[in-house]
């Protein structure tokens, strides 16, 4: 027992190791699906798991950032779910495309400055403290729509319907989206110095202050970063769905956030992870929904499923030194 | 030396009574404003209704303070609640269940071990792999409401078994709960396990240092795991009260338990880095909450109202944890 | 004691946490080119005293001169600012980040072209080079500088600290604690270490150390601290271990 212990760690040992294995494992999951399910390979059916993983891929870049800093943000479900309530209200009292958007951006950036004020300037435990902000978002939403779901009337194309419906240059928009986020931050995360900073701070808070890197800053940002991913792509969802409701913004889908993220690499303690493993690992917990749900398993399993991957998940990436299997 | 023992003890309990003291003022102020702002709070309806509710709550809470003791969390208790909810209503729609006072028991018997299994499950990833408690949960929790579903779908089950039922319908006096009772014995159980068994004392010693612990002979691992069982255990229970006040078992019952879970022993005086905590505040922190949730039901707020009213309860309770916190490094 | 300049003065000096005062009216005089050491029972007060001057406390009472000017130091990088680097007991690396990247923490280059004015990109081929060279100079074995620091031994950690206070250390350079948990061969390494930034670089160097043995091979003067206070300062050739000690516990209390 020891010896396999000894041997899975020197596997895991290695940054590209652990990067190996999860890709075999991906690639594992698409024939196991591509068998069992059939449409699992058609073009639609991957066009349409692209297109649905990009709420979850962009704000799991955004958690990103947070958890490599050191922190979490367990709230960015009901962020969401938020957020696509008030821009269906609002968009359906004929208030211009544009400052609803805007409107929910700023929804988005206020609630990463609560979660940053609690968590950061206050000093509450990050997990439980942006529990109760879950709490208490989720619940706004639900006063606001009464558990009943709004949906949004549209004859036009302006710029929200093509948010999420458009196309460019024959590709569906989100797809766009998402490429161009992902490539943006993964430079910005690796390459420049803010990126540098996010790491120095998940890896060691008190050296890190020592050396006069702003840690509290820095959260801060990533606090206000990870809302504004949530509530941008409660716009997207409301987009494709054309409703708008609190339900958008399960517990479910918070875990899958959580649980994509670990698999990529992105340690619980911080310091560790890149873009490119986080990608990996959306696409992982995505490609598994979406064969489960092709292969009409219930909800139910689903969720299981999801609190499944995430408990796998912690155990290869839970602490900023390796796997548990590396202690 | 023994002079200096003294003042300690003395100081511990002035301790003790200045956090209860607190405690009890906010209680009646909270009493005092209910009773000045709505007529229906002073009646025995609403006593009676707190009451029934107290039980289901103060189970929980007692399970769930014991892990924070030790300086874990629970966040799956409320879907242990589910779990045991529709087990029950299972169990007991099978006739040799209801059969007699004795069967029933040991169908009850039965979901308290589930309930037991299921904590030591959180007990094996948090505990034996030792993964921050947190995050294990929070996996458990969607596991254990995912679980409880699979039996019958979303469905609800009515339970017939007379029995059961009267264990959460028989009053005394028309408004005391026989629950109650069970509840005080539980708490007193408590108590004297935790403030007065040796191997009661270890668990704050394992919850407050567990490397110094550990080498006093402690053996921290095995009381952390048992907490989870115990945690499990009482979720279960928690849940076979409910039902048996319903009439009913549903996977959805406990959904927002894990909010309770947190803010009961947080207010009642436990630290969430574990070590701290104090049974007689947790009792009145048990009633505290009891006395919000009425008050704002009588004051007509939503449901949803009421959650984000939890939540924000929560946030508050969780600075005060962290102030208290650091005011007592500052004393030091 | 002699004609040498004075690179760094401290008068007044008070720090109190609490009630408790920690740091007591402390007066020091640094010169140019010296090593001095400060020692102390535990809870004497040296770790605080120096975390005064390389900024990670705030003074309460007493002013800091350096080359004669007063100056403010209220953080760490006040202190850097100042040239004053510090080599911390816990050793004040980051370990899961690399040599490279713990020798430039706070302090990275960026790139010289556009992409470094406008994102601010970091030059990590600059900083890797500049790495490789200040290894190479004192001397410093370390087979793979992309690991991780904390896959190092304990020796190559402390080469690594002192190294960095040398790397960008322009006058003043303090070490708390340096050899303590080191291996004999390591601590020999060290203490070569420190004599080359007196000798080779010229710089002031303060030096806290339970060591006695090391210390009196080290340093030019010694100076005592007891509860805070200042109890007396040797000049190493002048006094003897024995002299050391007795005025730590404080059994024979000599003012110079």
């Amino acid at each position: 027992m020891y010896k396999i212990k000894v041997k899975i760690g020197e596997i895991f040992a290695k940054e590209w190791g652990k990067r190996l294995i999860l890709l075999f494992f991906l690639i594992l999951m698409i024939i196991f699906f591509s068998i069992n399910a059939d449409k699992f390979l058609s073009i639609k059916n991957w066009e349409l798991l692209v297109v649905n993983l990009t709420p979850v891929g962009i704000i799991a870049v955004g958690m990103t950032f947070l958890l490599i800093s050191g922190e979490i943000d367990l709230s960015v479900g009901a962020n969401l779910g938020l957020s696509s309530v008030i821009v269906a209200s609002l968009y359906n009292n004929g208030v211009n495309t544009w400052i609803c958007i805007i409107a929910v951006l700023i929804v988005g950036l206020f609630i990463g400055i609560v979660n940053g004020l609690i968590v950061v300037k206050i000093g509450v435990n990050s997990f439980i403290g942006t529990i109760g902000t879950m709490s208490i978002i989720s619940g706004v939403a639900y006063v606001i729509t009464n558990g009943l779901a709004i949906p949004m009337f549209s004859d036009k194309i302006d710029a929200l319907t093509f948010l999420g419906l458009g196309t460019f240059f024959n590709i569906k928009f989100p797809i766009v989206i998402l490429i161009i986020f992902y490539l943006f931050s993964g430079i910005v995360l690796r390459y420049t110095l803010f990126g540098r900073r996010v790491y120095q701070t998940g890896a060691n808070e008190f050296v890190s202050r020592v050396f006069g890197i702003k840690v509290k800053k820095i959260k801060y940002i990533n606090y206000m970063f990870c809302g504004i991913t949530a509530s941008f792509s409660g716009l997207i969802v409301s987009s494709l769905t054309g409703v708008g409701m609190a339900q958008h913004g399960s517990f479910t889908f918070m875990l899958s956030i959580i649980s994509s993220v670990l698999l990529g690499g992105i340690a619980l303690g911080g310091g560790k992870g890149s873009i490119l493993g986080t990608f990996i690992g959306v696409f992982i917990v995505k490609v598994i929904y979406n064969g489960m749900v092709l292969l009409n398993t219930p909800y139910y399993y689903v969720q299981i499923t999801g609190g499944a991957i995430l408990l796998i998940a912690i155990m290869i990436y839970g602490t900023k030194t390796g796997s548990i299997f590396e202690r | 030396m023994n002079y200096n023992s003294n003042k300690i003890q003395s100081a511990f309990t002035k301790y003790l009574l200045r956090n209860n003291v607190v405690l009890l003022g906010m209680l009646s102020l909270l009493i005092i404003g209910l009773f000045l702002s709505t007529n229906t709070f002073a009646t025995a309806g609403a006593i009676r209704t707190i009451l029934i509710n107290m039980t289901q709550r103060g189970v929980l809470a007692i399970g769930v303070s014991l892990v924070i003791l030790t300086g874990n969390i629970d966040l799956s208790v409320g879907s242990i609640i589910g779990v045991s909810s529709i087990l029950s209503a299972l169990i007991f729609s099978i006739p040799f269940f209801s059969f007699n006072p004795a069967s029933t028991l040991f169908g009850i018997f039965i979901v308290l071990i589930i309930g037991g299994i299921l904590g030591s499950i959180n007990g094996l990833f948090a505990v034996s792999l030792g993964i921050n408690s947190i995050i294990v949960t929070l996996a458990t929790m969607a596991i254990f409401r995912g679980l409880a579903y699979t039996f019958l779908g979303g469905n609800i089950l009515y339970i017939t078994n007379p029995f059961y039922l009267k264990i959460g319908r028989t009053f005394i006096g028309d408004i005391v709960p026989a629950t109650v009772l069970m509840l005080f014995i539980l708490f007193l159980l408590l108590f004297v396990f935790v403030e007065r068994t040796k191997f009661g004392r270890n668990f704050k010693v394992a919850g407050a240092n567990e490397k110094v612990a550990f080498t006093f002979g402690i053996k921290v691992k095995n009381i952390k795991f048992i907490a989870f069982i115990i945690s499990g255990v009482l979720a279960a229970l928690s849940g076979i009260i409910m039902c048996s006040q319903i009439g009913a078992g549903a996977p959805e019952y406990g959904k927002e338990a894990h909010i309770d879970a947190i803010i009961i022993p947080v207010i009642g005086g436990f630290s969430l880095k574990g070590g701290k905590g104090n049974i007689s505040g947790l009792f009145i922190a048990l009633i505290i909450i009891e006395v919000f949730t009425i008050g704002f039901v009588l004051l007509g707020w939503s449901f949803f109202l009421r959650q984000i009213s939890r939540g924000v309860i929560l946030i508050m309770v969780l600075v005060f944890d962290v102030i208290r916190e650091k005011k007592l490094i500052q004393v030091q | 004691m002699n004609n040498k300049k004075v690179v760094l003065e401290i008068k007044g000096l008070s720090k109190h946490f609490g009630g408790i005062k920690a740091i007591d009216n402390v007066d020091l005089k640094l010169y140019d080119s010296e090593i001095v050491a400060i020692v102390g029972d535990n809870g004497a007060g040296k770790s605080t005293l120096i975390k005064m001057i390389s900024g990670v406390y705030k003074k309460d009472e007493g002013k800091i001169f350096i080359n004669n000017e007063e100056v403010k130091i209220n953080d760490p990088n006040d202190a850097k600012i100042c040239g004053i680097e510090t080599v911390y007991q816990d050793e004040g690396l980051i370990p899961i980040l690399d040599v490279a990247s713990n020798l430039f923490l706070g302090r990275e280059k960026i790139q010289q072209n556009a992409l470094g004015k406008i994102f601010k990109f970091v030059d990590v081929k600059y900083m890797k080079k500049e790495t490789i060279k200040l290894l190479d100079k004192f001397r410093i074995e370390i087979k793979n500088i992309d690991a991780e620091v904390r896959t190092l031994s304990g020796g190559q950690r402390q080469a690594v600290t002192v190294g960095r206070s040398v790397y960008w250390g322009k006058k003043i350079v303090i070490l708390d604690e340096p050899t303590n948990n080191l291996g004999v061969k390591e601590q020999k390494k060290t203490l070569d270490l420190i004599k080359q930034l007196r000798d080779d670089h010229g710089m002031s160097i303060i030096v806290i150390s339970h060591n006695l043995y090391h210390v009196f091979e080290l340093v030019d003067r010694i100076v005592v601290l007891r509860n805070g206070k200042i109890i007396g300062e040797k000049i190493k050739d002048k006094t003897t271990p024995n002299e050391i000690v007795s005025m730590i516990t404080g059994l024979v209390s000599i003012q110079n």
